[in-house]
């Protein structure tokens, strides 16, 4: 490889120390966010309505996967069974994943509904 | 490999309830992430010609960006798209660090196959210690990467790459040399190792090497390919700086390596890839498109959105530079590769004159 020059070489230092000022290692997820409103708290809100989004969805997916294994369990009639073993051991067949993936799917489709259907005007 | 068993061949995460959560994070970024751009890239396109008389790509990416940050629809998508990518890590991370202590021994006891070079007194370059597209710890500084980048990967796959089939379409559409004599073979940039592999089921008699700069990828890339019983090797080196001889390999894959490095990178690497090709030897690349035409005002705000907030610290240097110049001026041939079922990404062919 061919060597650079020294102006070439500082100004890649240069380049690279302003990266890591902008992108330092641990700065990222674990760092103090982002911020895209002029309100911080509007960022908070919609942050806290994700993960509540994805709290709900985690709820009704293991009540999803419940449904499948008690049906399991009934069909065996009488086992003793780990119930909640089996609920974490749970391997879902393909027709079983693509319907979880269809409601998933319905879901987020109407909790951000609004974001793709309504009109919006030029000072939003 | 983890008690919950296989998504395809992607280990499950330690608990269901991670494994929801991250489902929904995975359909949420395809409806309301990148489904929703369509509406933020017509406003503020529409304001822009308004505000700034054209929809030019020579004008001030600062005032395109000051036009579509008036807009509250922009700064909601921003704000998903970061949310949810902070929630995609996160969740992730949490999942697998209970194991890590399971998770690192298996991968030393991996390494005892001798097929992992880890060579001593590597130094890192500052260039890679970044949380590409905000992964904690970046590719190189938490010794779980590699299952971090799994399954996160899967995540930004949707689930159309929990066995591999992205990177076996790359293999399996990896170019040969003309001669047909195939003995050696480089997945460069090779992350945990997934095309590595593919590329030893393509060319089952040739000597197949992964290198990447991420000591904890290549790690779990051997443990991998331990596990699958595939005979592969991995070596933690630089795509710049490659310990081989010239002329060692037959065949050199990249698959959307460039546009993480940058630019003087870019032609390091190449000018390196033609070093150690023989005459007759073939590059094979799989990459991020380059601007080759006006971009509107809503793409250059994306990939800028994108370079500031995920992450992506050189895509913009890659996207804008001559990329196929870069390749011609290292001395290589070069035409189109061929079709991948991504749309998306350029496949290029670049071969060592002969």
């Amino acid at each position: 490889m061919s060597e650079a020059d020294p102006d070439m070489q500082q100004a890649m230092h240069d380049t690279a120390a302003a990266e890591a000022d902008q992108f330092p290692v641990g700065g990222e997820i674990d760092g103090p966010g982002k911020q895209y409103f002029e309100d911080v708290v509007i960022d908070n809100l919609m942050d806290a309505f994700l993960e509540l989004s994805a709290a709900v969805w985690t709820i009704r997916d293991r009540n999803i996967v419940l449904e499948q294994v008690l049906s399991t369990v009934l069909a065996e009639q009488g086992k003793t069974v780990d119930l909640g073993a089996m609920i974490e051991a749970y391997q879902p067949t393909p027709e079983v994943k693509a319907a979880r993936a269809a409601e998933r799917a319905e879901m987020v489709k109407n909790v951000f509904a609004s974001f793709s259907k309504r009109t919006v005007n030029k000072t939003n | 490999m983890l008690a919950r068993g296989h998504d395809g061949l992607t280990p499950r995460t330690t608990r269901l309830s991670d494994e929801s959560y991250l489902d929904f994070v995975e359909t949420f970024r395809g409806i309301a992430g990148y489904g929703s751009f369509p509406v933020v890239a017509a406003t503020g396109d529409a304001l822009v010609e308004e505000k700034l008389g054209s929809l030019s790509s020579d004008l001030d990416l600062d005032d395109v960006n000051e036009v579509f940050n008036s807009t509250a629809i922009a700064k909601t998508w921003q704000r998903i798209m970061r949310t949810h990518q902070e929630m995609n890590w996160r969740r992730v991370r949490d999942s697998y660090e209970p194991v890590q202590d399971e998770l690192v021994e298996r991968m030393e006891k991996a390494a005892d196959n001798g097929n992992l070079v880890i060579q001593p007194g590597f130094v890192t370059p500052d260039y890679a210690r970044r949380e590409i597209h905000l992964q904690p710890g970046g590719y190189t500084e938490h010794p779980l990467a590699g299952i971090i980048y799994h399954y996160g990967t899967k995540v930004f796959y949707a689930g159309m790459n929990d066995s591999d089939e992205v990177q076996i379409e790359v293999a399996n559409t990896t170019t040969a040399p003309a001669d047909g004599k195939v003995k050696k073979v480089m997945d460069l940039a090779c992350s945990i190792g997934q095309g590595t592999i593919a590329l030893k089921q393509r060319f089952p008699d040739a000597e197949v090497w992964g290198l990447d700069v991420g000591e904890p990828l290549v790690k779990y890339a051997n443990l991998l390919a331990h596990e699958r019983g595939v005979d592969v090797k991995f070596i933690q080196a630089l795509s710049e700086d490659m310990p081989f001889e010239d002329g060692d390999f037959d065949i050199v894959s990249a698959y959307i390596l460039f546009h993480e490095v940058p630019v003087h990178i870019i032609s390091e690497t190449v000018q390196e890839v033609f070093r150690v090709l023989r005459p007759g030897g073939v590059f094979s690349i799989f990459e991020f498109p380059s601007a080759t035409q006006n971009l509107p005002p809503s793409q250059r705000f994306m990939i800028d959105y994108d370079s500031k907030n995920n992450c992506e610290p050189y895509s913009p240097g890659f996207v804008y530079a001559d990329f196929h110049k870069i390749i011609k001026d290292a001395g290589f041939e070069l035409e189109q590769g061929p079709k991948n079922s991504n749309p998306f990404l350029q496949t290029l062919i670049a071969t060592k004159p002969a």
